[in-house]
């Protein structure tokens, strides 16, 4: 389930770093740094900005840099949503 | 969520941290002019009028950083009017950093963006318009607005989408990332030439102010006169679609770049003397970079430019390129 979710993020992620490098998809190396790309902070708030919209959350600029490349990044937000999704479940069924 | 839609990139970003930091760093660049004159009327007050050292420094690292906003920040980065060997354009890069106008990849797609959008809604400092589209009347809103207030709260270009061609090079993607490195470098220097001509403490901030400081604040005005005097006084010899001017008096000033109207017909031209007095400093660097083997694919107006009549109509495929 999470590794699914992971691989869709790597996958929406890689196509769009290979837009903004005008590269082929299959060209971006998942486990490069960010910063290894070219990436300025200016762009790297454009890309956070657009993933979190992409997944429906807040997502602070500096997700990039603790989380420097494709896979790490998007094996944190498929862990992090998983386990919201999971504390999301069992409070609906706590008791209010 | 699927993984296959296609995401569209902005043109500008709705950021309120980084519309901080632009903010800040125009309130900085303010700082630091106002501290320059301070300094230098107290100088003069105090007995240390500026001698030929000073004007010397400021004259150095005035033409230093200036060719390089103009040669490289404008006319290689921005433009791609000509290649040059990696040297080239990693000191063009530094030298352009030094004039403290931003990182040079916010200067290109800040620049890319003024030419998609000239005299236009979107264009960060037109005369006649502000960048969300409310027009502007007045004649004195327009020029202050467009000589120096847009630099406070203009949108936030994205690099992702004007500068993608420099965010794939990894060399001046570095240098780019250094760039308060090198703004620093560029009052240390001067400072310490101050220090050795005259010695001690005074020499050193007397070269801080004239080579550092107030080149800083004689930079940006070099660039607030392209920004507004050239969109709104002087000659039209092309009929561009937007307001772009030429002006001879502002020609030396400039390194060449109030020749702004022949820039925005030619934008790809990387040198601007269509005529024998349209002195353009920074196009004969161009051309002794191109002589030494230094620059190649030099980008000229070709034959059109030159000998065409005023105020004739461009043809089509002339205009309208970043
Ligand atoms: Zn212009
Ligand atoms: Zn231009």
């Amino acid at each position: 389930m999470s590794k699914q979710q992971q691989d869709d993020i790597e996958n929406w992620l890689s196509d769009l770093i290979a837009e903004i490098l005008e590269i082929p998809p299959s060209k971006v190396d998942r486990t490069k740094r960010f910063d290894r790309y070219g990436l300025d902070s200016v762009a790297a708030v454009s890309v956070t900005g657009m993933l979190g919209k992409h997944l429906g959350r807040d997502l602070d600029a500096t997700a990039m840099y603790d989380y420097p490349t494709i896979s790490t990044l998007s094996r944190y937000l498929a862990e992090s949503m998983e386990a919201e999704g999971i504390k999301a479940e069992s409070m609906e069924g706590a008791p209010q | 969520m699927s993984a296959t839609s296609k995401p569209a990139i902005a043109r500008t970003l709705e950021s309120p941290r980084l519309h901080r930091v632009q903010q800040r760093h125009a309130i900085a660049v303010v700082v630091l002019s106002a501290t320059g004159i301070l300094l230098v009327v107290g100088f003069a007050v105090a007995g240390y009028p500026p001698g030929w050292a000073e004007l010397a420094n400021f004259a150095v690292f005035f033409i230093i950083a200036g060719l390089g906003i103009s040669v490289g920040f404008h006319r290689m980065f921005t433009h791609c009017s000509f290649k040059a060997a990696t040297p080239v354009r990693v000191a063009l890069a530094v030298m352009g950093s030094m004039a403290m106008q931003g990182t040079l990849k916010f200067w290109v797609a800040l620049h890319r963006r003024h030419h998609a959008h000239s005299d236009e809604p979107g264009d960060p400092h037109s005369p006649y318009v502000l960048e969300n589209g409310t027009p502007l009347h007045g004649k004195l809103a327009g020029f202050w607005h467009s000589y120096m207030a847009w630099s406070f709260g203009h949108e936030v270009p994205n690099t992702a989408f004007y500068a993608r061609d420099l965010i794939r090079d990894r060399i001046i993607s570095r240098v780019n990332d250094l760039y308060f490195v090198w703004v620093a470098v560029g009052l240390a220097i001067p400072a310490a030439i101050g220090a050795m001509v005259h010695g001690g403490w005074i020499g050193a901030a007397q070269g801080l102010a004239w080579g550092g400081l107030i080149r800083i604040y004689a930079g940006h005005n070099m660039i607030w006169s392209i920004t507004s005097l050239t969109h709104i006084f002087g000659q039209r010899d092309f009929a561009t679609p937007d307001r772009s001017t030429n002006n001879l008096w502002l020609s030396v000033f400039t390194l060449g770049e109030a020749w702004h109207n022949n820039h925005h017909a030619f934008p790809s031209a990387a040198i601007l003397q269509f005529r024998w007095y349209q002195l353009d400093i920074s196009g004969w660097v161009v051309a002794v970079l191109e002589k030494t083997g230094l620059a190649w694919n030099v980008v000229r107006a070709g034959e059109y430019a030159r000998f065409t009549n005023l105020n004739s109509d461009l043809p089509t495929s002339g205009a309208r390129q970043p």
